[in-house]
């Protein structure tokens, strides 16, 4: 299977999915609630009905035509692994970023995210690196806590610059 | 009744923090759409959680001033680097870079900033002459028309836009799904919340748009190679002369400017259409000697006066039906309502010092695009000599807080990754995103007007035909139906 037929399978079972986790909603928990049946009034379940009945017939059609060849993803250029593995990486340092991020707090986390994400791009000048995260850092708790009066997560440790 | 508008928005719009907050908007366009791979649609994403913290006026002045800045933004980079900033400028590498190539890269670069800007003004005029007809025209709608007009909307965004018709109609069809999660406005039933009480109230659309759009494009960005290149770019300084270079060409301005009006107020045409549209007209109608491809000063008024004049057009339906005339004024659409108001015939009649007060910034950011455009041109330059390794984690970074800083809630930075996720699958498998923000958006006013529709109905689903407009909106959709699978067809058999 190429990689653009893959893509294109993948992409379809996460509509399918889509379609039986409403399905399965209507059946189930709508039903328990009284809202699955009835005038346009109870029944919240004629939308979300009505659009996966559409997009299951969308689905059917574009399988019908990736079966036949007229897949306009067909032209994808497909990245070198190292280039994958660079993204993949990142996207993982950014979900552990956004998962540790209430716990230890934003100071915490922020800093080794930049200094990884800058890292992994091929930066390896150490002092650079430790003073881009921080400036960065830094500058964007000022701005958002300074002026903007967000209050950002302080983790277990309760962080803070008082400005 | 113009006039209304404005005498009612001037207090709103003449505070120092709507002037203020329009002049920055302007510059962070200018900078998000030079730069590659940003753009205003990401400018206004990444800076919307910040704006609907502010006074409605001031918001919308930030976020349509960074629209107006980044639609012309991308020119600096398609002349200086031969890399449009934006879709937007595509078309003008085809005059701007040869120009630059001639040793006038600071003509070029003056010549489309004041292109830019007098198309948005004459987008503006259109603007503050329309909008108010056209709402004045629909306050006479009803559920019926409403209904039709959303599915209208998301239909002409699918035709109108490119790429698979059924794939821009898969992901429509998946906004309209995630706008139906939460707490049903009619029934009061959850729906989709999987018992949990985050999901009450649904996604929140920033942590939804911010991650499909901002988190997909900086993964995309790491797959490529020049992450730690520094761009070789030459300083340009555009002088006040290049305005009376461009006014030159008063009727290309006008006509580009026309057509680009045009194309922004059908939801789903764009910047880009109009652009390469007017450069067509342009050339079409080219006197002997201009030779257009070739460093022609008349193509880039062409292409930059269209792709400003375009922000104009689109803000007609938006502001004065609710329906979005692209991604970019989608999320200008979800900022407002966020702000606590409804763009529609409703807003012009209850709100008349919002309405004036958008029209007034809106013109007013075109004449700080002038000012800023030429005068800091520079800065834009040096900004494009910013390696990515430096934006991709300061852009991730800016996605988390705020989107964290939305309703200090972790559970919408784990929303804002898991569509970071989508949209990165969508991407790969080339299905567009901006259907799937409209989707988001005419969800709840599609089902809410359909499901109100048969409620006042005697006679069912007769009722969308029984009424003239409805009627009319019908047809439209049934043609746009054909036109679907006109164009599937045709497709099939290109392939």
């Amino acid at each position: 299977m190429t990689a653009s037929r893959f893509l294109s399978v993948l992409a379809l079972g996460f509509f399918v999915a889509v379609i039986i986790a409403v399905v399965w909603q209507i059946e189930t928990n709508f039903k328990e609630q009284g809202i699955a049946s009835g005038g346009p009034y109870d029944n919240a379940a004629s939308f979300p009905r009505a659009v996966v009945f559409l997009i299951g017939f969308l689905v059917l059609i574009q399988c019908a035509l990736d079966f036949i060849g007229t897949n306009s993803s067909s032209k994808l250029k497909i990245p070198a692994r190292s280039d994958l593995m660079r993204a993949g990486i990142m996207l993982f340092i950014f979900a552990v970023y956004l998962s540790v991020l209430e716990t230890i707090g934003y100071h915490l986390a922020t800093i080794p995210m930049i200094f990884s994400i800058m890292w992994i791009c091929g930066m390896r000048n150490l002092t650079l690196l430790i003073c881009t995260a921080v400036f960065v850092s830094t500058s964007f708790a000022f701005v958002f806590e300074v002026f903007l009066n967000v209050v950002l997560p302080l983790g277990i440790w309760t962080i803070f610059i008082p400005w | 009744m113009i006039i209304d508008f404005f005498s009612a928005g001037f207090d709103v719009f003449s505070s120092p923090l709507a002037l203020i907050l329009t002049f920055t908007g302007i510059i962070v366009g200018l900078v998000v759409g030079a730069m590659p791979g940003l753009g205003p649609l990401m400018g206004i994403i990444l800076l919307l959680p910040v704006a609907i913290g502010l006074p409605a006026v001031a918001a919308m002045g930030f976020l349509i001033a960074i629209f107006v800045g980044g639609s012309c933004g991308g020119s600096i980079s398609a002349i200086l680097l031969r890399i449009p900033g934006t879709p937007l400028a595509a078309a003008t590498l085809y005059d701007g870079f040869p120009l630059a190539q001639k040793g006038r890269a600071s003509d070029a670069i003056g010549i489309a900033i004041t292109s830019s800007a007098i198309g948005g003004l004459i987008g503006g005029i259109v603007l503050v002459f329309c909008a108010p007809i056209l709402a004045n025209f629909a306050s006479n709608f009803a559920p019926p028309e409403y209904a039709m007009l959303a599915i209208m909307g998301l239909f002409a965004i699918v035709v109108i836009s490119g790429g698979s018709v059924i794939k821009g109609l898969l992901a429509g069809s998946f906004g309209l799904i995630i706008s139906t999660i939460g707490t049903d406005s009619f029934s009061t039933g959850l729906r989709f919340t999987f018992g949990s009480h985050n999901l009450l109230n649904g996604f929140h659309i920033v942590a939804v748009v911010v991650g499909l759009f901002a988190i997909s494009e900086m993964t995309f960005q790491m797959l490529k190679r020049d992450l730690l290149e520094i761009p070789k770019v030459k300083v340009a300084r555009p002088g006040l002369r290049t305005i009376s270079m461009t006014l030159k060409h008063y009727v290309n301005l006008v006509r580009s400017s026309a057509i680009g009006t045009f194309f922004g107020a059908i939801p789903g045409a764009g910047g880009v259409i109009s652009s390469f549209t007017s450069y067509a007209v342009a050339k079409a109608s080219s006197k002997p000697g201009e030779k257009y491809g070739e460093g022609e000063e008349g193509g880039v008024v062409a292409t930059e006066s269209a792709n400003n004049a375009t922000v104009g057009g689109t803000l007609v339906p938006t502001l004065s039906l609710g329906i979005p005339g692209d991604a970019s004024s989608a999320m200008l659409l979800g900022a407002l309502l966020i702000l606590g108001f409804i763009p529609g015939p409703a807003m012009f009649e209850n709100n008349p010092d919002v309405v004036g007060g958008i029209f007034m910034v809106y013109l007013l950011s075109n004449v700080f695009l002038l000012i800023a455009g030429i005068l800091a041109t520079p800065l834009f330059v040096y900004v494009l000599r910013i390696p990515k390794v430096y934006l991709i984690p300061s852009i991730l970074l800016l996605c988390s807080i705020g989107t964290f800083a939305l309703q200090a809630s972790v559970f919408d930075l784990q929303v804002m990754f898991a569509f970071g996720l989508i949209g990165l699958l969508f991407r790969a498998a080339n299905y567009p995103l901006a259907p799937v923000v409209i989707g988001m958006i005419l969800g709840p006013i599609l089902e809410a007007n359909f499901r109100r529709s048969l409620l006042i109905s005697r006679e069912g689903y007769w009722i969308f035909l029984d009424r003239p407009v409805s009627a009319s909106l019908v047809t439209i959709n049934a043609l746009l139906i054909l036109a679907m699978i006109y164009i599937t067809i045709r497709r099939m058999r290109e392939s």
